[in-house]
């Protein structure tokens, strides 16, 4: 999040010429050495050890009646239609979520930023969500959403649009990914927002000051200055953005565990389901690698661009 | 603030009042489920299950009494405060420290590093829990708290990011002058970095807290009695696929977002201050 | 900046270290040691859950040298902790489970002990010991490795009485009463069968209903060892458009592939729905809820020209097995305990369909004992086909063909036809 500072318009970069030159690697390893130390044992080793599984064909059950089948996994994946259509929801999934969550929490951040009243409970209220326990968020809106129980559908009757829907919402094969993308957006949105937030707040007010001389509007304003000032931190959300939704979870396997019919699965569900009800250990744990990849390559891509404007300034 | 005194003209006043009724929309669809959650907990299990969205018509504190004098949820918001204290302490202590290190040492391979620690950002946790349970096996620890705690301890990879970020933006001076005082890399981490960077410590804090907190999945596995439950995992002896405690569950609901809900409205300025020095440092 | 101050420092370190402490001293008692039993369970809805509770309570103050502790989790989860728990080298010392697939995996694997000769000693104290349903739920190449908890119906037809009386519907007895009194329901905005199938099984028990009458425990059997029968012959398709049949009348709640058994209980129980199909642990949550009317259970009636139409769908329900670990013989002195007399009778007693004669005849509630006696006396019992079949075939396809059936999306020879070519995929063709 401090990715926060780098997200500001103009945060010095590191100091251009380093402190001290000499070699330190005593004084090092006592600040790096620790944090290095826990994140290779207990986070790194465990994925090696996906890694492993993925080659490996293992049905969870025993660890004597574990084989190696090389790649066996990863060419199975292109003949399962079920991960070829998680795969594309996954990227559906990241694509308009990523441009969803940056538009809405720019959006709200602007809003906010009007310092109209009340702006600090909006504020304090869009951050919410993400403390929430999924499990609470799915229980509400599956009954919020369902056709017999639930609270929309009476709602869009009373404002006249009853027939403007078929009634069905995540039983619909169509509807049920929109409207999972939209309780991503929705839960997330707010921590984005307060990116954007620490972002508008370093903006100096001259260079609006000057567009307002000109006879500019507040929008366009908004437009012309302050957006294009907030591009480094749109990078930032963007990244951070776009990873969380890739790895998306809680939100599908409360939800709609996927369903109906694999409408909503995505890679994350598919290879959970994969590893722990269809004793595929090996195959769901080839479903992860490849999203781990596929997050390496989003972030590699953006290191570029981000890179290249970074050496621009 | 200029615009403040202008006169408003028609086209803001609707575009004000736009805003409004949809800052309003978003903030009731958020407001709305931490709402039914509370009042749900108070109403009976029959209630629910004939109205679900109904308000209740009396108040019952049985539910909340199944938690506590009947189950064990004393117990679990115990081993939850522990874990996610001792868990969230060691993370801010372990990247604050590797954070000074990226940001004031050169050396060799330092750029790479800093994206090998970052990895842990892309890897979504139930990805890591079937070798984690086996690698957890090996040094017996599964079954014991440590199990958790250690594998939330490799969770620093967004600390680090915030918090080298932060430390690089302090300004050369500040630590040159301490230098020249005589102060050590301890001296200023301790007595300068870490001060400066209290706001910062505390986003890395707040945002720890909520996803230790709410993990469910390393507990789910790595934990193998009742009594060592964590919150999260708690609220699954509720749930059931073949009946409903609805009530009861609910009232677990609660408590479970209560605490962090709580941490974060004590907090929230600390919080958005934190976010909001980032840049203010700039 | 305000600097922290000391004291606040200090006092900030002391509470990490005692936490750290506690979190040690709790720590290194973790590992079950000789003394301790554990149990994972999935009984977490109302009648079990007490009732294990009251098990574990009366053991422990009997057996003060090894007490049992246990843990449950209620939904899919259970299946990530079981499955991980079981794979590791120490599992619980009790595993209660769903038999079927999961025996046969265990077994294989070497997880579980082979319970073969106690089963063979005991196996008169409990009902449907010889059906194909609780054989089937726990034998794996000819030996025992589990007992059969429970004896759950599951193909019961529920319904609310008063609802029924006030629309002038009497109880039904026959199938055509059932869809008579559903147009006539539906006429009256009534929705006639409460089902939410997100979860995938609810609606795979409706279909698995119809196969037990239409094709008989037998030949559904054949089809799952792919022995001769196939998912396509004939009657396991028309099983299914007995069910696309009674969703074409609009008898089912729009919606049903989103919605969850939570939520089709709460339509039955808000009076919005007049009938529910689904096993006899439905019951179980009556103790602690009550629903607020008369509800009426019967057997789901035979549709006409049925050729079995006294097959039943029934199981052992949840089975318990001993996990191979360093515990065995505690772990088979608690088998016993559990299984006897009279902790079935606690078990009964909180409504729940206890395997053990005479159990429920002795405290079941009494509304509970006609479809007790029925489920008990039942020769002809079919083992839940989801749990039968390996978990890639049942959990997955049979639950996703399904729905998508339900939902209109495909037919009834579609639904089949995957299911067939999933089971072929998986298990090699059938051969007689």
């Amino acid at each position: 999040m401090a990715t926060l500072t780098t997200g500001a318009p103009a945060p010095p970069r590191v100091a251009p010429k380093p402190a001290r030159k000499r070699r330190s690697w005593p004084a090092l390893i006592p600040f790096i050495g620790p944090a290095l130390g826990f994140y290779v044992m207990f986070l790194i080793i465990p994925l090696i050890g996906t890694i492993f599984l993925s080659l490996t064909d293992w049905n969870g059950f025993d660890f004597a009646q574990i084989h190696f089948v090389g790649a066996t996994n990863y060419t199975a994946l292109a003949h399962d239609p079920v991960f070829v259509s998680a795969l594309l929801h996954t990227l559906i999934f990241v694509a308009v979520a990523m441009v969803l969550k940056t538009v809405g929490s720019l959006a709200a951040a602007l809003a906010l930023n009007e310092r109209l009243p009340l702006s600090t409970m909006f504020r304090a209220i869009y951050v919410m969500p993400t403390v929430i326990s999924m499990v609470v968020i799915g229980v509400v809106f599956d009954l919020a959403l369902s056709p017999t129980l639930g609270l929309l559908n009476p709602l869009l009757k009373a404002i006249g649009l009853g027939h403007a829907t078929n009634g069905l919402w995540l039983d619909d094969p169509h509807k049920v990914l929109p409207i999972l993308i939209l309780v991503d957006v929705w839960q997330n949105f707010g921590i984005y927002m307060l990116i954007y937030i620490s972002a508008l707040v370093a903006i100096p007010d001259e260079l609006g000051e000057a567009a307002r001389v000109d006879g500019a509007s507040r929008w366009q304003e908004i437009r012309r200055v302050t957006i294009p000032m907030l591009r480094s931190t749109t990078g930032i959300v963007m990244l951070l953005s776009g990873i969380d939704s890739l790895k998306v979870f809680a939100t599908v396997y409360v939800m709609t565990r996927g369903g109906p019919n694999h409408a909503s699965e995505v890679l994350s569900t598919w290879g959970y389901s994969q590893a722990f009800t269809e004793d595929n250990v090996g195959y769901g744990s080839a479903i992860m690698v490849v999203l781990l990849a596929i997050a390496f390559v989003f972030a590699f891509i953006w290191l570029r661009l981000f890179r290249s404007k970074a050496e621009d300034r | 603030m200029a615009r403040k005194h202008r006169l408003p003209s028609p086209g803001r006043v609707t575009a004000v009042l736009g805003i409004y009724v949809l800052m309003t929309l978003v903030a009731v669809s958020i407001l709305f489920p931490v709402v039914w959650m509370l009042y749900s907990s108070i109403k009976s299990n029959q209630d629910i299950l004939s109205n679900v969205f109904s308000l209740p018509t009396s108040i019952k504190t049985a539910n909340y009494h199944n938690l506590f004098a009947g189950g064990q949820m004393p117990i679990w918001l115990l081993n939850s405060a522990v874990i996610t204290v001792v868990s969230v302490a060691g993370i801010a202590i372990l990247s604050a420290l590797a954070a000074y290190g990226f940001a004031t040492f050169s050396f060799r391979g330092k750029e790479k590093l800093f994206v090998f620690c970052l990895i842990g950002l892309m890897i979504p946790p139930q990805a890591l829990i079937v070798s984690g349970f086996k690698w957890m096996s090996l040094f017996a620890l599964i079954g014991s708290r440590w199990a958790l705690i250690l594998t939330y301890l490799g969770w620093i990879s967004f600390g680090v990011l915030v918090l080298r970020n932060f430390f690089q933006a302090v300004p050369r001076e500040i630590i040159e002058a301490a230098r020249i005082d005589g102060a050590g890399h301890w001296r200023i981490f301790s007595r300068i970095m870490v001060p400066l960077a209290r706001p910062s410590i505390g986003t890395v804090v707040v945002l720890n807290f909520m996803w230790v907190w709410n993990d469910f999945i390393y507990p789910l596995v790595y934990v193998n009695s009742a009594d060592r439950y964590t919150i999260p995992l708690g609220i699954l002896q509720y749930q059931s696929r073949l009946g409903v405690q609805w009530g009861t569950q609910m009232a677990a609901l609660s408590v479970a977002a209560g605490v962090p809900l709580l941490v974060y409205l004590i907090f929230q300025r600390q919080f958005i201050r934190g976010i909001l020095a980032g840049s203010l440092k700039g | 900046m305000r600097r922290m101050t000391r004291t606040g420092a200090l006092l900030a370190a002391g509470t990490v270290v005692v936490m750290a402490m506690t979190a040690c001293g709790a720590g290194t008692g973790g590992q079950s040691s000789g003394g301790s039993l554990t149990l994972l369970s999935e009984w977490t809805d109302g009648g079990s859950a007490t009732s294990i509770q009251s098990t574990i309570d009366s053991w422990n103050s009997a057996n003060p040298d090894h007490k049992m502790s246990q843990r449950s989790i209620g939904n899919e989860d259970f299946m990530t902790a079981s499955r991980t728990a079981m794979s590791g080298s120490n599992p619980p010392d009790v595993l209660q489970f769903e038999g079927f697939s999961d025996t046969a995996d265990y077994a294989k694997a070497g997880k579980l002990v082979d319970l073969t000769s106690w089963w063979n000693a005991n196996k008169s104290r409990f009902a449907l010991a010889d059906s194909p349903g609780v054989t089937r739920a726990c034998t794996y190449q000819g030996k025992v490795y589990c007992v059969p908890m429970s004896a759950n119906a599951q193909s019961v037809l529920f319904y609310n009485a008063k609802l029924l009386s006030d629309n002038g519907i009497a109880p039904p007895k026959t199938y055509a009463d059932v869809v008579a009194a559903g147009e006539k329901l539906k006429a009256k905005g009534i929705i006639p069968i409460a089902l939410g199938d997100k979860d995938g099984w609810p609606g795979a028990q409706l279909w698995m209903t119809f196969v037990a009458q239409l094709c008989g425990t037998d030949t559904a059997d054949n089809a799952v060892d792919r022995k001769g029968s196939q998912w396509t012959d004939q009657c396991f398709t028309q099983a299914a458009t007995q069910v696309s049949d009674l969703v074409k009348k609009g008898f089912f709640p729009s919606g049903v592939v989103g919605d969850d058994y939570n939520a089709m209980v709460s339509l039955f129980e808000s009076g919005k729905a007049a009938f529910i199909s689904t096993g006899s642990w439905f019951i179980g949550s009556w103790q602690s809820a009550p629903p607020p009317f008369t509800v009426g259970a019967e057997y789901f009636p035979a549709v006409a020209g049925a050729a079995f139409p006294d097959d039943k769908v029934a199981y052992g329900g949840d089975v318990v097995g001993i996990p191979t670990g360093k515990n065995q013989a505690e772990a088979m002195k608690f088998l016993d305990y559990l299984t006897s007399l009279d902790q079935a009778k606690v078990w009964a007693k909180n409504y729940y369909f206890s395997a053990i004669k005479g159990a429920v005849a002795a405290t079941g509630p009494s509304n509970i004992q006609s479809l007790y006696d029925q489920t008990a006396q039942a020769q002809d019992t079919l083992g839940s086909l989801d749990l039968q079949l390996p978990p890639a075939v049942g959990q997955d396809t049979l639950y996703n063909a399904f729905q998508s059936l339900l939902g209109g999306k495909s037919t009834p020879a579609q639904f089949t036809a995957a299911l067939e070519k999933s089971a072929n995929t998986a298990q090699g063709p059938s051969q007689p």
